[in-house]
């Protein structure tokens, strides 16, 4: 039960054999935002300090902690959770044994309506993580924000920085007001596919949230479970519009969305294609294939099922060994153990392309 | 087994650019005229067993670029009545996958004003 990976690697070296555990979502974030400020124009920073903008973005529910963290992940400085990277090494990395880590810093800014202000902000925050995260530790990879709003923008960012060797990921939110496979984005996936950048579409976002058929959830609780419905929309999405016909290089990991209804919607893709071909022609392949093909999700939060091998048997549908990349999300609460969260019925050859393996090929992780 | 050449209907029953069900001995077949050619298909869908004659002649769209629709095969795609399965005349084969999922498709002869069916 395999299928082909393709290779990508931005630095031309070889995969490292040694490496054995990966964490495909670890958080980082700026202290506040005048740590930005050296890396903002005169003009931006008169413009935030003027208006008293403190972080784009706001949170829609109360969460169940702090920070939605860990309670043991606030740093002992008083930084926020994810905020101090000796305290994240120390805590998280090193502890784990965590060979490569892929980072995503969750900000507003690309939400900002103001694509002018959103791209300055989204350029600052991915200079400071490049300059005291992604290039500090050899074992960070990260994420880079683009102004999304505004395609000429985003593509100017990528064009800016999606070729530095620590850059492998752009950071995109599942609550998004958009489906990513809209036609509009193309000339940013464009880019994306030039610089062989993944798209990372990650759980929450800074837009209303709209993730069960229109309508607001009441409760954190309901918006954290069904997050898993927008992840499948923009799935949908972008297999329907076409976007792995027109960039074939292109791939998309869909983070702390959850995994095990992926065979179903692959289940009603296929049928549904089987029945609407003619709408969407340019789908010459079944959408199950294409999403084996250039899509990746993480494990985390992962279900949790009374019997743990039906979380096999899940896998197992999902008709490929390759579609799992393990994830913690540290620092937030809904963290999983490296050390408990694949159930020990798993093989250990499916564990190793989980744990490893998969998120190896996938980025090209050297 | 030997087949049987077993007329299914004359020639000018079927107006051109049409499909039509006939029953043919102990089986249900559905006639689909292009011209003076004419495809017999088994006239049971592949998928949940819907009759095919109940469905629409028409054509399918090519797969192209993005964005691009590009008609093709006009007049010789049945589309199933229940869930829109497409599937070609000539051959019975099924669009969204010809080489494994088809309904039966059988030999046709035009002589004599009828047309004939190799069962």
């Amino acid at each position: 039960m395999t299928t082909t990976t393709d290779q990508h690697d931005k630095t031309g070296m070889a995969p490292d054999s040694s490496i054995t555990l990966v964490d495909a979502d670890v958080h980082c974030q700026i202290r506040s935002i005048e740590d930005l400020m050296p890396y903002l124009p005169n003009v931006w920073q008169h413009y935030i300090h003027e208006s008293g903008l403190e972080n784009p973005g706001k949170s829609w529910y109360p969460k169940v902690k702090r920070s939605a963290s860990r309670d043991d992940a606030h740093p002992p400085n008083g930084a926020p959770p994810g905020s101090d990277l000796a305290f994240t090494q120390k805590q998280h990395l090193d502890y784990w044994k965590i060979d490569r880590a892929i980072m995503n810093p969750l900000y507003g800014a690309d939400f900002l309506y103001n694509a002018d202000l959103g791209a300055a902000l989204c350029a600052a925050y991915n200079d400071f993580m490049i300059e005291h995260w992604y290039e500090k530790d050899k074992r960070l990879y990260g994420s880079m924000m683009i102004p999304w709003r505004d395609a000429d923008l985003a593509v100017r960012e990528i064009e800016r920085i999606g070729s530095h060797p620590r850059i492998l990921q752009i950071i995109l939110h599942m609550t998004s007001e958009v489906l990513w496979g809209q036609r509009p984005f193309h000339p940013i996936w464009a880019a994306a596919e030039k610089h062989n950048l993944v798209l990372g579409i990650h759980w929450g976002g800074y837009a209303p949230p709209r993730a069960t058929g229109g309508a607001a959830p009441s409760f954190y609780m309901e918006f954290h479970t069904t997050e898993a419905l927008a992840a499948m929309a923009h799935i949908a999405s972008l297999v329907c519009e076409g976007v792995f016909q027109k960039f074939p290089g292109l791939k998309v990991a869909i983070i702390e969305g959850g995994m095990a209804w992926l065979p179903a919607l692959m289940w009603r893709l296929d049928k549904d294609w089987r029945g609407c071909r003619m709408e969407v022609p340019w789908l010459t392949e079944s959408p199950s294939k294409l999403i084996r093909r250039h899509i990746r999700l993480t494990t985390q939060p992962i279900e949790e099922p009374e019997n743990p091998k039906h979380l096999l048997e899940t896998i197992d549908h999902m008709g490929s060994d390759n579609m799992l990349l393990f994830a913690t999300d540290y620092p937030h609460w809904d963290f999983d153990s490296p050390a408990k969260a694949l159930p020990r019925q798993i093989p250990n050859t499916l564990q190793k392309r989980i744990f490893a393996d998969n998120a190896i090929d996938f980025y090209g992780l050297t | 087994m030997k087949k049987k050449k077993i007329a299914a209907l004359d020639l000018d029953q079927i107006p051109d650019g049409t499909m039509q069900a006939v029953r043919v001995g102990r089986r249900n077949l559905l006639m689909v005229r292009q011209g003076h050619q004419v495809y017999a298909l088994r006239n049971i869908c592949a998928h949940q067993g819907a009759r095919i004659s109940d469905g629409v002649l028409t054509c399918t769209r090519r797969g192209g670029h993005v964005g691009e629709y590009v008609e093709e095969k006009a007049g010789r795609i049945i589309r199933c009545p229940w869930h829109n399965w497409e599937y070609d005349a000539v051959d019975g084969s099924a669009l969204h996958d010809p080489k494994h999922t088809r309904v039966a498709s059988y030999q046709t002869v035009v002589e004599d004003g009828k047309v004939w069916v190799m069962v």
